[in-house]
C-alpha cells in the first residue's frame, strides 16, 4: 500500500504568524507526504470544508494567538458533525502546559511546541497512521486515551 | 466507497472517490457503471509561467461563476517532489475564496507519477465532476513550456496567462501552448511594459497561418479588464470550433495513459534498465499486451 498521506496544515483565527506552519509543511513534504497549507486566518468552518474537499488523513492546527482553547475544540466538534471523526488532529505553536490535557481529552492526539524536531513530527505521523491501519482508535472523534508526547 | 452518498452529491464521498482515482483504483469505466450518462461541464484550463498571476485570476473566475450561481469545481495542480514523492500544495494560500462556498469544490492535486505537468488520471477526475453536475471545471497548472500542451488534452478551453517581463518563456511557448490557447491574457496591465508584451505576442501570432486567439489585457491587482475576459470566455464556450491539433494531443495523451496502465510495464522498464532488451523489443512487447 501507498504510505503517502494527505496532511492539512491550517492557521485558525486571527493570528498572522506562520513561519512554524510553513516549516512543518515543508518537513512533512520531505517525508514523502502531500501537504496542503491553508494560509492565514481561516475560520473553523473553512478549515473543515478544506479537510473534506482534500480528503485529508491528518489536520495540523497552528496557533500562536492564545485562542486555542476555543478554536481547536470548535474545529473538532465540526469535524465530528461532518462525519470526519476519523481525521487525526494535532496542534502546534504556543500552547501552555496547563491547557494541554484538556485539548488531548477533546481529541487532539499530539501537541508540538517550539524546539520540536521534524523527525519527531514524522514519527508521530507514521505511528498514528499505523494505528489507523490497524483499526485502533486514533481519529479526533474516536474514544481513546492514546496520545503522543 | 459509498455509491449512494456519491450519487447524492456528498462532498466527502466525492473526495474519497477522487483519492481512489489518484491511486488507480477507480476509473471512467467504473464511473460509467454508476452514471451511464455523463454530460460534460465546461472545462477550462489556466496555465502560464510561474509568477504571472494565475492564482489571482482564478480567484476572479471563481467569484464570477459563483455570482452567476454555477456549481464550480477547481483542480489545482502542483508538482510532486521527484526525490521524496511528497508535495507541497499551496494554491489555497493565494486563492482566498477556495474554502468559503458550498457551491465550490476545491481540490489540490500533486502530479505524482512519470507524466510530468499534470496527473495522469486527471481526465477521470474531470469526468467524475461532470457526472456530479459541476458546470464549470477549472484546472490550474504550472506552465513550464512545451510539456504543458497536455493540458489541452484534458480541457475544452485553454486560457494562457502571460505577464510583462516573462519574455524568456516566449520562445518555448511559441512552439506549443500559444497555438492552442483559446484566449491569451496579459496580466499586470498596470505595469508599464504590459503594452510592449501585448505587441510582442501579437507580432508572434501574426506570423502564424492559423486563426489566432484574442489577446486581452487584465490587471488582477487593480481588478481591471475582467468584464471583457468574462464576455470573451462566454463567446469561446458558445462557439467551440473543432481542432485537429487538440484531437491529436488528446489521442496521444490517452495513448500514453494506456502505456502506464500496461500490466507488464514495470517488467519491461526493468529489462530496458539492464539492457536485456532494446527499445524496439520493448515496443513490440507493449503492442502484444494491448
Amino acid at each position: 500500500m501507498d504510505d503517502r498521506l494527505r496532511i492539512i496544515i491550517a492557521k485558525p483565527g486571527l493570528d498572522g504568524h506562520d513561519r512554524g506552519a510553513k516549516v512543518v509543511a515543508r518537513a512533512l513534504r520531505d517525508a514523502g507526504h502531500e501537504v496542503i497549507y491553508t494560509g492565514l486566518r481561516r475560520t473553523p468552518e473553512e478549515i473543515v470544508r478544506t479537510v473534506i474537499d482534500e480528503d485529508a488523513d491528518f489536520l495540523g492546527l497552528s496557533s500562536l494567538s492564545g485562542a486555542h482553547n476555543y478554536l481547536i475544540p470548535k474545529i473538532i466538534e465540526l469535524l465530528i458533525e461532518s462525519d470526519c471523526g476519523d481525521v487525526i488532529v494535532f496542534a502546534g505553536g504556543i500552547i501552555p502546559e496547563k491547557d494541554r490535557s484538556d485539548l488531548f481529552s477533546k481529541g487532539v492526539r499530539a501537541i508540538f511546541g517550539p524546539g520540536t524536531s521534524s523527525v519527531q513530527m514524522s514519527e508521530f505521523v507514521e505511528t498514528a497512521s499505523k494505528r489507523k491501519v490497524e483499526s485502533l482508535p486514533v481519529g479526533c472523534g474516536e474514544e481513546t486515551d492514546w496520545q503522543w508526547n | 466507497m459509498d455509491i449512494n452518498k456519491l450519487k447524492q452529491g456528498d462532498r466527502r464521498a466525492l473526495s474519497k472517490t477522487i483519492s481512489l482515482i489518484e491511486n488507480g483504483e477507480f476509473n471512467s469505466a467504473d464511473l460509467r457503471k454508476i452514471f451511464p450518462e455523463i454530460i460534460s461541464g465546461d472545462v477550462w484550463a489556466i496555465t502560464g509561467s510561474p509568477g504571472v498571476g494565475k492564482s489571482c485570476i482564478c480567484e476572479y473566475l471563481i467569484e464570477n461563476w459563483l455570482n452567476s450561481n454555477f456549481k464550480v469545481a477547481v483542480l489545482a495542480v502542483d508538482p510532486s517532489s521527484p526525490l521524496s514523492g511528497g508535495a507541497l500544495l499551496g494554491d489555497r494560500i493565494r486563492i482566498n475564496n477556495s474554502d468559503n462556498s458550498d457551491n465550490l469544490y476545491f481540490r489540490s492535486l500533486a502530479t505524482r507519477g512519470q507524466s510530468g505537468a499534470i496527473p495522469s488520471n486527471i481526465l477521470d477526475i474531470v469526468n467524475l465532476l461532470s457526472a456530479l453536475k459541476y458546470e464549470k471545471i477549472l484546472i490550474e497548472t504550472v506552465g513550464a513550456g512545451q510539456a504543458e500542451v497536455r493540458v489541452a488534452a484534458v480541457s475544452q478551453y485553454l486560457l494562457l496567462v502571460e505577464a510583462p517581463d516573462s519574455g524568456d518563456m516566449l520562445q518555448a511557448e511559441k512552439a506549443g501552448l500559444m497555438e492552442l490557447a483559446d484566449i491569451i491574457l496579459v496580466n499586470k496591465s498596470d505595469l508599464e511594459r504590459a503594452n510592449e508584451k501585448q505587441e510582442q505576442l501579437e507580432l508572434a501570432l501574426k506570423l502564424s497561418d492559423h486563426e489566432t486567439p484574442p489577446i486581452l489585457m487584465v490587471s488582477a491587482k487593480e481588478k481591471n479588464g475582467f468584464e471583457e475576459l468574462f464576455l470573451e470566455m462566454n463567446k469561446v464556450s458558445n462557439n467551440k470550433k473543432p481542432s485537429m491539433i487538440k484531437s491529436k494531443i488528446s489521442l496521444s495523451y490517452a495513448w500514453e495513459s494506456l502505456l502506464w496502465k500496461h500490466t507488464d510495464i514495470d517488467l519491461i522498464i526493468g529489462k530496458l534498465e539492464t539492457n536485456e532488451i532494446t527499445l524496439d523489443d520493448a515496443i513490440n512487447l507493449l503492442k502484444e499486451g494491448l
